[in-house]
């Protein structure tokens, strides 16, 4: 014998489609509401500033970190103790001890030394 | 201010150069004048004590047949640092090897002859090993009188002061530049430095490298000497297509080749310091090590590597363990 779903609707199962077809509407009202919804722009500006205080800090806080690191490997502290002035006059001139010689002198007016190392060497 | 003069010249095949300071007293001479005396005193001293002039002190001296000759003051002075350099080294830094020179073909002045390279002749020089003295030891028998005034030799020992000729002249400079604050002489490489105020502010001197002639370091001088020997200079090839060098052997009378090619060495004197660095050359590897050991000094083996010893390791980063590359 077939079966057919001709069952009269009760009063309990209209109810209940009337729910859903409420719920739907409510779903599609709330859907729609976005786009037609705006913030104020008072609150943008205020999330847009937030946002960007917190990136400078944020880059604040990774320069800071990186400030004392650069100070002790690279950065060495340069002391001047003193600023030294050399006057050097250099002349080639045939020897008054004769012979026929050249010498060739020059006069360092500071005591740092040399301007060139006296070298030691096979001769 | 304190100044210093820099002065240098050619003498003895070699550059010399004069640093002078300030004369403690007024009443001495100038930088400038000390430094004109002293380029006259060591022309003169090159002149008379040249092997390569006839009309030297020392070849009248090797000219005479006469067993006992009269020399004048400095070639008395030359010939006993020749004799001192001898019997500090055990015979090795040998002032009677002027035949087996001749030999080798060291018969005229290479001052301003090209060297051959060192290099190449490593590369063809025979097996390493260690110089001897001469078993005869023909130096003994020379004897210096300063009464009166002569040297006595046996015939035909014929002498050369050119192993210790400049290490003497820097040393007879310095003496004469005593009154100065500050002094270096440096006669080819042999160097002498004093003064007071080098006490307070030592010389910083470089130390030539023989393959690169670049400095392999520098250490600091107050006072004394300091002298480098090497093969890279006065090296030549011989008409056989073989190389020789002015280091002989005593024992053979022939070119060393000791596994180093230059030694530096410090010394209380620049005689001294030239005469341990010769041992130092002489002696190879090992030996040089225990020569250079009390005052220090720098050894540069064939294949170019610089090893410190003593002293001066601290002073220029290297040391016996640890050689630097060249």
């Amino acid at each position: 014998m077939a079966v057919t779903d001709a069952r009269p609707a009760t009063a309990a199962t209209m109810a209940t489609n009337r729910t859903m077809v409420a719920s739907r509407r409510a779903t599609a009202s709330h859907a729609g509401a976005g786009p037609r919804r705006r913030a104020s722009p008072a609150a943008d500006r205020l999330t847009v500033a937030l946002f960007s205080l917190t990136a400078f800090l944020i880059v604040l806080t990774l320069l800071v970190r990186q400030l004392p690191t650069v100070s002790h490997r690279d950065a060495r502290p340069v002391r001047v103790l003193r600023k030294i002035y050399r006057t050097t006059v250099i002349e080639t001139v045939w020897s008054a001890v004769g012979r026929g010689t050249a010498v060739t002198q020059s006069v360092s007016s500071s005591s740092s030394g040399p301007a060139v190392l006296p070298t030691t060497r096979a001769s | 201010m304190a100044s210093e003069l820099d002065y240098s010249f050619h003498a003895m095949g070699s550059d010399v150069r004069l640093l002078i300071g300030d004369p403690l007293l007024a009443s001495l001479p100038t930088a400038h004048e000390a430094a004109d005396l002293q380029h006259e005193f060591v022309l003169n001293f090159s002149d008379r004590l040249s092997r390569f002039r006839q009309a030297s002190d020392l070849s009248a001296l090797n000219a005479d047949r006469h067993r006992r000759v009269v020399a004048s003051r400095l070639l008395r002075a030359a010939v006993s640092a020749g004799l001192w350099a001898a019997r500090r080294s055990g015979g090795l830094v040998d002032p009677t090897l002027v035949h087996a020179l001749v030999r080798n073909g060291y018969d005229r002045s290479l001052a301003w002859a090209e060297p051959a390279s060192l290099e190449e002749a490593l590369a063809h020089a025979p097996p390493r090993r260690p110089a001897r003295p001469d078993p005869w030891a023909r130096w003994r028998r020379i004897v210096v009188d300063e009464g009166s005034g002569t040297i006595t030799r046996p015939p035909g020992v014929m002498i050369d002061t050119g192993g210790t000729g400049k290490g003497l002249c820097a040393d007879a400079v310095a003496l004469r530049l005593g009154a100065y604050a500050r002094f270096v002489v440096d006669c080819g490489g042999d160097i002498a430095v004093g003064g007071i105020g080098t006490q307070l502010q030592p010389y910083e001197v470089a130390i030539e490298h023989p393959l690169t002639l670049s400095p392999v370091g520098t250490i600091q001088v107050a006072a004394g000497g300091v002298a480098t020997s090497g093969l890279n200079v006065r090296i030549w090839r011989r008409p056989d297509g073989t190389y020789a060098h002015h280091l002989l052997d005593p024992s053979t009378g022939s070119p060393v080749w000791s596994g180093v090619i230059g030694a530096t060495a410090l010394g209380d004197s620049a005689l001294e310091a030239e005469t341990l660095s010769k041992m130092a050359v002489l002696l190879g590897p090992e030996g040089a090590r225990r020569v250079l050991a009390e005052h220090g000094g720098v050894i540069v083996h064939d294949s170019g590597e610089v090893e410190a010893v003593g002293p001066v390791a601290a002073q220029i980063g290297c040391s016996v363990k640890h050689g630097c590359a060249g």
